[in-house]
């Protein structure tokens, strides 16, 4: 199955380029698009006014299976399309839904894109696919529609994502792509500790990432039959869930990241000898019987299964591990969890970051020929307006109800972008906090800020009860109520500006596109086999070695002249 | 009269045996772990409790499938595709392996015939070629996307083809001493005595029909048109950990059910398996015996 896949995505990538390259590109893009004319419109207008006529959309729909739909709602007709439909007379059609995972969506949008079929607002997943339309002249020109169409909350929040706007723009300053989004701040690791298993143990709360891994030792010594140390597994540098970046971050090392080394220079992180203690340090836990000699063979689901099961005490994961798998735990178990920041190591001699995901450089593009280009801002304006902005906002009919918490609206909203603040979350964190603390809900700023409430007061409307709080309370609690909450870390980063960000942003270079997979496979499988022993962490030279001869020099190469043009 | 075995023989016997029923655990014991899954609590079920029987027995998982409307859809498209499917391919491929399996003498040119198909199974239009007709044609979206493209089987042919050939070439003659027509010969000779053949490249093809997803992802715009194996393959696929807020988690939760994946696949499976009992009967040799004397 996976080797059709893969065949099928190997023409598809050849065929695309036979098919691109044989069309004429008109590089003068630069050609006069649809305008409407704005002379007698009010900002009000521009911004969520109605179209005059009833405006015709095309979109191919990334979907998730698991969304649960009102009877007789679909993606195509749900309460985003019908209210697109009577506010801005935007009529939405599906030209194609696709599951996004596994790759399905970007073979379709291939196919889209070799049969010339393509939908009118296009959400690119990758940027070689935006690109690609790009350099065949399929995109039209938007500077002259994002100047005059998108709101004032749209630009503000684009402009608090760092230089998202610029990912979309040509070499010439012309924009040609909306980003969908900017850093995620909410990717940076953070530690989970039992509480009960340290209450247990009698250890101090952690200081450094050697007090973590010592207390990881501990819970393993206590029951050696029944418990594992630290929690790795296949996925070893990328995944949230117990993945290397957390250990990595403490000594400094920053994998697949780049960052400025001080001398104008760009460097990659997981070639680093900082990575190569990170390495080590997994190689010595592995060697004494605290990683899972299976490690390599288990995925997301089985690390959940050994939580769940009692076997892990100690993660260092993602701000979203209470949400799924932890809640699960309280449930049958009622096990609550310690929050802490990432902590360095003793032996860290530079300042201390955390590592989050750079912007992944996705973006919206409008096909060629499309006559109404201002839909899509009208479109994103609408987003914020009815999900974000206090003064228009409807949660309860555009995110989710909790009378009916099988429905999440947000989820139907075709093109799911948003645009909120970046740091939205940040904020909610403590207003949450203090409108439970203080009883008082004028705390409570905007519409996410009161979602996130009646969720985490339900914690406490249960425990008031005497009954015993869901799983999704217990997570909507430990999320956001308080200085020891999973929310609250990323608020310790920022206040001690503690971020780190890759400072390679929505760029693919050539060599990026043929090799970079290949790479990323080959760092894995260094990392996998030093980890369980099977070579000596003196093979890390030779894994530097073998990276650099296999295109990352070129890729170390254009990365530093795209940095340096910056 | 019993027949002696040798120890040789014996030892034999009794490691081939050990052998094969491993080989036979190996392969149901996913199957009831399954089965045990999909009967059993979320709880239990996440925390890897269950063994080969279900833990906290439930058919909440069931409920849950059956009355998930893509599901039924999903389940209903597959159906509908295996049987007109099958049927049609069935027909296409008697109807070339027959004269296919004449002599040359017979049907001229038919080495050349043969080849185009052979040819086929090595070399491929490609995936944006056969998009691009089937697209051109207008069967996006219509069930037949699903059945036309693959409708002819270059190696089932050449399978029924043989097994056409080893059928003596004197019966044939027999019947048509008799004034039968070609037609004739075909229905009231070739047909019941390939039967096994028949029914055997009947299984593979429904088998073929029952769990292809590809084309279903490629040529159909939404979701509810999706066969069941496509819909599966959606919720089963990892999905992002990209996770950004709470209904996203609880969504997360839900996907990664095993019990309501497991209670799909074996609703999805069932129908399978319930296939090959009835096939059983076809699967006779010894049919020829004492058809031709001297």
């Amino acid at each position: 199955m996976f080797r059709i896949r893969r065949i099928a995505a190997l023409l598809t990538s050849v065929l695309m380029f036979a098919f691109i390259s044989g069309c004429s590109p008109s590089a003068n893009s630069g050609g006069s698009s649809a305008r409407p004319d704005i002379s007698q419109m009010s900002e009000k207008d521009r911004w969520l006014g109605k179209f005059s006529e009833t405006v015709t959309v095309k979109l191919a729909v990334p979907t998730n299976a698991a969304t649960e739909f009102p009877p007789g709602d679909s993606y195509s007709e749900n309460v985003w399309t019908r209210a697109w439909l009577e506010e801005l007379n935007i009529k939405m059609e599906s030209l194609w839904e696709a599951v996004d995972a596994g790759g399905d969506y970007e073979t379709k949008l291939n196919l889209s894109i070799a049969s010339d079929d393509l939908p009118d607002i296009i959400n690119f997943k990758t940027f070689s696919q935006f690109d690609k339309l790009l350099k065949a002249g399929k995109l039209e020109d938007l500077t002259w529609h994002y100047e005059n169409f998108a709101s004032d909350a749209l630009k503000t929040n684009i402009s608090l994502a760092g230089d998202a706007i610029e990912w979309g723009k040509t070499s010439e300053g012309n924009l040609m792509g909306i980003p969908q989004k900017g850093v995620n701040y909410q990717n940076t690791r953070m530690i989970f500790i039992r509480e009960d298993w340290l209450a247990e143990s009698g250890l101090p709360d952690p200081k450094t990432m050697e007090d973590v891994i010592a207390i990881a030792k501990a819970f393993k010594d206590k029951d050696p039959a029944n418990r594992l140390g630290l929690p790795f597994f296949k996925t070893v540098i990328d995944d949230g869930m117990c993945d290397i970046r957390g250990i990595a971050n403490a000594f400094g090392a920053y994998p697949r990241a780049w960052f400025d080394d001080g001398t104008g220079a760009l460097q990659y992180g997981t070639i680093q000898p900082e990575m190569k203690t990170a390495i080590q340090v997994y190689a010595d836990l592995y060697a004494q019987g605290y990683i899972d000699p299976a490690f390599a063979s288990l995925d997301g689901g089985a690390v959940g299964e050994q939580l769940t099961s009692n076997k892990i005490g100690v993660i260092i994961g993602n701000s979203w591990l209470p949400g799924w798998p932890l809640n699960t735990l309280y449930d049958t178990d009622d096990v609550n969890w310690k929050v802490f920041p990432l902590l360095p190591s003793s032996t860290l001699t530079k300042p201390f970051k955390a590592q989050t995901d750079a912007a992944t450089g996705q973006l919206l593009g409008v096909r060629k020929g499309y006559a109404h280009p201002e839909a899509l801002l009208k479109i994103l304006n609408f987003s914020i307006a009815m999900t974000d902005d206090p003064e228009t906002a409807q949660p309860l009919k555009f995110h989710s109800d909790p009378a009916f918490p099988d429905y999440g609206y947000h989820m139907y909203n075709p093109i799911y972008v948003y645009w909120s603040d970046p740091m939205i979350n940040f904020d909610t964190q403590v207003h949450v906090t203090d409108a439970i603390d203080k009883k008082d809900l004028s705390y409570l700023k905007t519409p996410h800020d009161q979602t996130q409430y009646n969720n985490t007061i339900k914690w406490f409307e249960a425990l008031e009860a005497g009954s015993k709080p869901t799983g999704a309370d217990w997570a909507a609690w430990i999320s956001w109520y308080g200085e020891g909450s999973a929310f609250a870390q990323f608020n310790y980063y920022f206040a001690n500006d503690l971020y780190f960000t890759s400072a390679l942003t929505g760029l693919e270079t050539d060599t990026m596109v043929k090799q970079w997979g290949n790479l990323k496979t080959i760092e894995e499988q260094y990392i996998t086999e030093i980890v369980s022993g099977t070579r000596p962490v003196s093979d890390f030279d030779e894994f530097v070695a073998t990276w650099k001869s296999l295109g990352g020099d070129d890729i170390i190469k254009e990365v530093n002249e795209w940095y340096k043009s910056k | 009269m019993k027949i002696r075995l040798s120890t040789g023989e014996k030892t034999f016997a009794i490691v081939n045996y050990t052998f094969l029923t491993l080989l036979a655990l190996l392969c149901i014991l996913p199957f009831l772990h399954m089965l045990a899954i999909s009967f059993s609590s979320s709880a239990a079920a996440t925390a890897g409790r269950v063994g080969l029987w279900p833990v906290d027995f439930t058919t909440a998982s069931y409920q849950y499938a059956i009355q998930k409307r893509e599901f039924i859809a999903a389940f209903l498209v597959t159906i509908r595709r295996t049987l007109l499917g099958v049927t049609i391919d069935l027909a296409v491929l008697i109807l070339t392996a027959y004269p296919l399996s004449k002599s040359n003498r017979e049907l001229p040119g038919r080495t050349a015939i043969s080849w185009i198909f052979v040819i086929t199974m090595f070399v491929s239009g490609g995936l944006i070629p056969t998009y691009l007709v089937v697209s051109g044609t207008h069967l996006k979206n219509t069930i037949w996307a699903l059945i036309i493209p693959g409708v002819v089987k270059a190696y089932y042919i050449t399978i029924l083809l043989n097994f056409f050939r080893q059928i003596p070439k004197e019966l044939e003659e027999s019947a048509v001493m008799d004034g039968a027509s070609q037609i004739r010969v075909l229905l009231s000779i070739y047909l019941p005595l390939s039967l096994p053949a028949l029914a055997t490249l009947t299984i593979f093809d429904t088998v073929g029909h029952w769990n292809e997803w590809f084309s279903g992802m490629i040529y159909m715009s939404s979701q509810i048109k999706y066969p069941l194996q496509t819909f599966l393959r959606g919720i089963i696929v990892a999905p992002n950990y990209d996770l950004m807020d709470r209904t996203q988690m609880e969504l997360m939760a839900k996907i990664s059910s095993k019990t309501f994946q497991a209670a799909q696949i074996i609703i999805a499976t069932v129908p399978i398996l319930a296939v090959y009992p009835f096939m059983q009967k076809y699967f006779i040799s010894g049919m020829m015996l004492g058809s031709l004397k001297g």
